[in-house]
Formats: structure tokens, sequence, C-alpha cells
């Protein structure tokens, strides 16, 4: 099958966005308050639970 | 020898009794075993020398929907059950000793926000408009003739009851609700703190604080308006109609018979045993009972997959609502509403989400917010004559750090009581003639919810709709569940019609089931 040659030469670039994008978001996630880093850990644990509850 | 029956219903609670009348009046011979020697589970009420307080559910709401249910059962409501509207409300008592009641009219209601706050009355008509038109979409679909019991949960048949006009009038409001909190939803409607307080505070009743609870409670509060309804003899003559409805269509109701595991053959839910031995086989089961007692309990975990397990776990409670009952020695006098809300400002009460329920702290009873239930106020034979019944709800966390509830519950108790007397109710610690303390703990224990959360599974966005507990499981064949945990969620017409859908989906699976 054809492959376009675009996507893969984009592609260090995507990857350098999105590591980029995860390294800001940790450094952000020092300086968030308690209660915003709480409620941050709940959304993402409910996140992560929500495939499974479908089965239940 | 077992005994055998088609549907076995653990549990008498509104959404199993319901389910029983519907599944014996179609000709099945059904079992419904309860572990309390009483009926209706979370609504229900218990006797003290004669002081009648409710177990937990307190009100109905959207009592329409009863109509619709006996329609299903070719009866007729007014036979079985009287109701009375509530009026007023609440009365709300604040914290500078100033007290309103919340009228049911809604232009009266709209006089005592002009007296707390003239520039709030253009956001409480808007508030009024939207909520009709949410509440115009819930009328226009009960207007509709149900199809028969079989084909009353076929999607398209859902579809066509509520695809109505009034409800694409009311999708934008629907979405603006469903996907903002109600704390931003309160706040977008009103300015003024105590305005605020007044129409945002029903998410105790989601077990959830304002910021974490969907916008769409933010329709309790004109529910009221729509009116709230207290059935005379108190919350238990609702599973008491039902069950004389199921006894009437040949239904088996066997009180204080206390399921202690399903019986699975193959994969199977096939019957249950009694923990007095006694074997049920059956070919289908309801469990009501909360999703964890239900797989973890009597299921066992052994017969489910790991990740079951971890996820049925984990999946969190709504709050505790624990209870103070008293039987009250004579007539209350500062009593002006069947509901009193004790309030204290906003950020007040939030603090108690943050800083003490997460944390697992019991806070002052003078930081807290009091619901005050006084159902002799509408119906005086609840208590005996003179005397009165007073129940009184507030937040807590089931986990205390430092204490244990059993050994600080009745202390506590009191320490609330003389607060309330101080506060807004003068008197009141002198005329206590009995007191029954129920912390999440005792809760939990009495009535076998998880955690002490008898509002059943938290309503946030992320345990609503396909995220509950399946009404048909998929993890146990002809294992199917009710309740509150289920879908819609809280609430006594929610746990209805958990029990219908419940109905629907055993009848239209006999055939295979039959198999």
């Amino acid at each position: 099958m054809y492959r376009g040659s675009g996507t893969r030469g984009r592609a260090p670039l995507l990857a350098t966005t999105l590591a980029a994008g995860i390294f800001v978001g940790f450094v952000l996630s020092f300086r968030l308050d308690e209660e915003t880093r709480r409620r941050l850990r709940k959304t993402l644990f409910e996140l992560r639970e929500l495939p499974f509850r479908v089965f239940v | 020898m077992a005994e055998q029956y088609d549907v076995i219903v653990v549990g008498a609670g509104v959404s199993g009794l319901t389910a029983a009348c519907l599944l014996s009046k179609q000709g099945l011979r059904v079992a419904v075993t309860e572990r309390l020697d009483r009926l209706g589970g979370c609504c229900s009420n218990y006797d003290v020398k004669g002081f009648r307080p409710e177990v937990g559910a307190i009100f109905v709401i959207g009592h329409e929907f009863y109509y619709k249910l006996f329609e299903l059962l070719d009866l007729r409501l007014e036979d079985y059950l009287d109701w009375k509207v509530i009026d007023p409300v609440y009365y709300v008592y604040f914290e500078d000793g100033s007290s309103y009641p919340l009228p049911r009219d809604i232009d009266a209601m709209a006089e005592v926000v002009r007296s707390i706050s003239p520039t709030d009355v253009d956001g409480y008509y808007r508030y009024c408009r939207d909520m009709n038109k949410l509440f115009g979409a819930y009328l226009a679909f009960l207007r509709r003739p149900l199809p028969a019991l079989q084909r009353l949960t076929k999607i398209s048949n859902l579809v066509r009851l509520a695809a109505n006009r009034e409800l694409v009038y009311a999708l934008p409001v629907n979405l603006k609700l469903l996907f903002r909190n109600m704390d931003r939803c309160v706040r977008g409607y009103f300015r003024h703190p105590r305005i605020q307080l007044m129409f945002g505070w029903e998410n105790l009743y989601a077990g959830l604080p304002a910021h974490r609870c969907t916008g769409l409670f933010t329709m309790m509060a004109h529910m009221g308006r729509m009116g709230y309804y207290y059935p005379k003899g108190g919350m238990i003559a609702i599973p008491t109609a039902l069950a004389r409805i199921a006894r009437g269509f040949g239904a088996d109701i066997r009180l204080g018979a206390e399921v202690k595991s399903l019986i699975l053959r193959g994969g199977e839910a096939c019957g249950v045993r009694l923990t007095d031995g006694t074997v049920l086989t059956s070919r289908a089961v309801i469990s009501t009972a909360h999703s964890r007692v239900t797989y973890l309990k009597l299921v066992g975990e052994d017969n489910l997959p790991s990740w079951a397990v971890r996820t049925i776990r984990r999946q969190p409670c709504s709050i505790p609502a624990p209870l103070i009952h008293m039987g009250l020695s004579r007539k209350l006098e500062g009593i002006r509403a069947h509901m009193s809300l004790v309030a204290n400002p906003r950020e007040q009460v939030d603090n108690i989400w943050g800083d003490y329920y997460d944390r697992g702290l019991l806070y002052r009873p003078a930081d807290g917010a009091y619901l005050l239930v006084s159902p002799t106020f509408d119906d005086p034979d609840l208590a005996p004559e003179g005397k009165d019944v007073l129940s009184v709800f507030y937040i807590a966390p089931y986990r205390l750090r430092y204490h244990d509830w059993d050994d600080v519950a009745e202390e506590w108790s009191w320490e609330v009581i003389d607060y309330l007397d101080k506060r807004c109710l003068p008197g009141l610690a002198g005329m206590v003639e009995w007191m029954d303390p129920v912390p999440p703990k005792e809760l939990e224990r009495r009535l076998n919810v998880a955690e002490g959360a008898f509002f059943g599974i938290e309503m946030s966005l992320t345990n609503l709709g396909p995220f509950r507990p399946n009404y048909r499981s998929r993890l146990i064949r002809r294992l199917y569940q009710a309740g509150q945990c289920t879908n819609p969620g809280l609430g006594v017409p929610g746990a209805m019609i958990s029990g219908i859908a419940n109905a629907s989906l055993v009848v239209r699976d006999w055939k295979a089931l039959s198999t």
C-alpha cells in the first residue's frame, strides 16, 4: 500500500511537540495548589476507570 | 429440597417490589427476600415507642411518575396511596438568626428572593423558565402511552417516548446543565450568596460537593415548586402498597430472610442460598443491593475476574448521610415546615468537604449544615399524641482518621442537639425523650449499604449512564441489577424506574431464560 512521505517526514516534529507538551504539563503541575492537584488526580483516576465500568 | 421460582428478587426495597409487582402480574412465580423484618429498605419508617422516623427517603418528587407505574399495573394509585403536598418546601435558618420559608408558589418565592436581594429576581425568573423547559419535556414524556412491558426497554421505543418537541426546546438547557457543575450553574443565575445557598444545596442529595456535582441537580430546587409529596403513613406507605399489590398477584415476600450467597452454575445465576440454609432456585435473580454487596459478597470475589473486583471496589460511593433521630416529649414550636435547613455561609459548608470530609475529620457542630425533617408536621400519627419526631441529616466522612464512629456518635449527636437548641430550636435539648444516633457505620450495618451511602454510587458525570452498574449484568448471566446504584440513580422514582427496567428485561429475556 502506498504511504505518503509527508507523515513520516513530520513524525519527529510530532513526537517533539508531544514530548514538549508532556514536559510543560509536568512542570505546570508543580505550580498548582493542593486542591486543584487533588481534583486533577481524581479526574485522571476516573478517566482510567471508565472503560472498566461499562462491563460491570 | 430447594424451592423453585421463576425469578428471585433480593431486597424488598422500592425497586425490588416494583419489579416483583410487574413480573408477578405477567404470571411469573416471584419470591422476594428481605434481610430486615420490615419492608422498604431505605424508603421506610421504623417504630420505637410509637415514634416512627424515616429511615432514609424523606419525600417524593415527580409523583406524576407513580401514576405511570400504576398504569402498567392496571390499577388506580388513589386506591393505594394518599399524598400530601409539602408546602412550604423548606424553611431556612441563616446564621444571623433570620429565617425564611421557601414557599411552593413561584411568585411567592419571587417575593422571598426580592426581600433578600432585589437584583436576583430577574435571575430567579430566568431560572424558572429554564427549569420549566426541562420539566415540560418530562411531562410530555409522561403523557405518552407506554408500550407493553416487554417492549418498554427497546431502544427504538425509548427514543420514541423521549423524543418530543419540548425535549428539543429543553436540549440547550439540558446540555448546559449536564456539562457544568452545580456550583457554576447556580452562580450563573444568582449573585447573592444567600440566594445561591437557597437554590444550590441539593447537591447533598447527590452526595457530592457542588463543584463535583452535575448541574442537572440545580433542577431539584425547582422540583420543590412543582411539588414535593409525602405519603400518609410515612414513606413506608409506598413499599407497603407495592407489597400488597405484589402479594395480590401471587408473589411470595419473605421478611427476615437474609441471602448468604448467589448460587452459580456455569457462570449463570440460578438461585440464592439464605443464611438459615434454605435454598431457593430460579431462572433469574434480580439483586437490588449495592453493587459491592451484590458482587463482592453475594457472588463472591472468586467468581469474578480480578479487573472487575478492582473496578467494583474502586467505584466511589456517594457521601453517607448520617442521621440523628429524636422522639420529643411535646410538640416543637420552632418547627415551621416539614423540612428545614440550618444553613451556614456557603464557603464554610464547602470547607466541610475539603477540610473535613476528604481528610476524615469530624468538624465542630457550629461549622456544619443540617437538614431537619419533621414527618409529624404533615402526619401527626407518626408520633404518640402530643409528641413529635425530628430527624437531623448532616454530612460526615465514613472513616474518621482519629476516632471510631461507635465511640463518638452519641456524644457528637448531643453536641449537635445543643447547637440546634441554641441556634434556632430553643428548648430542643430538654425535650428529647428518645434519641437514636445513626452514624455512617451504623447506617451500613442497618441498611447493608456500602460505606453507609444510601444514595448509592456517587452521581458524578463519570458514574452516570453506561458507567453505572448495568441492569443486565455483564459479568454473571441471568443476574439483573436494580436500585439506586443503577440507572437512573438516586431517589424513590429512580429506584422504581430501575425496577420497571429490570422487569421489562426479564420478560424480554424470558424465552432464553426458560431454555
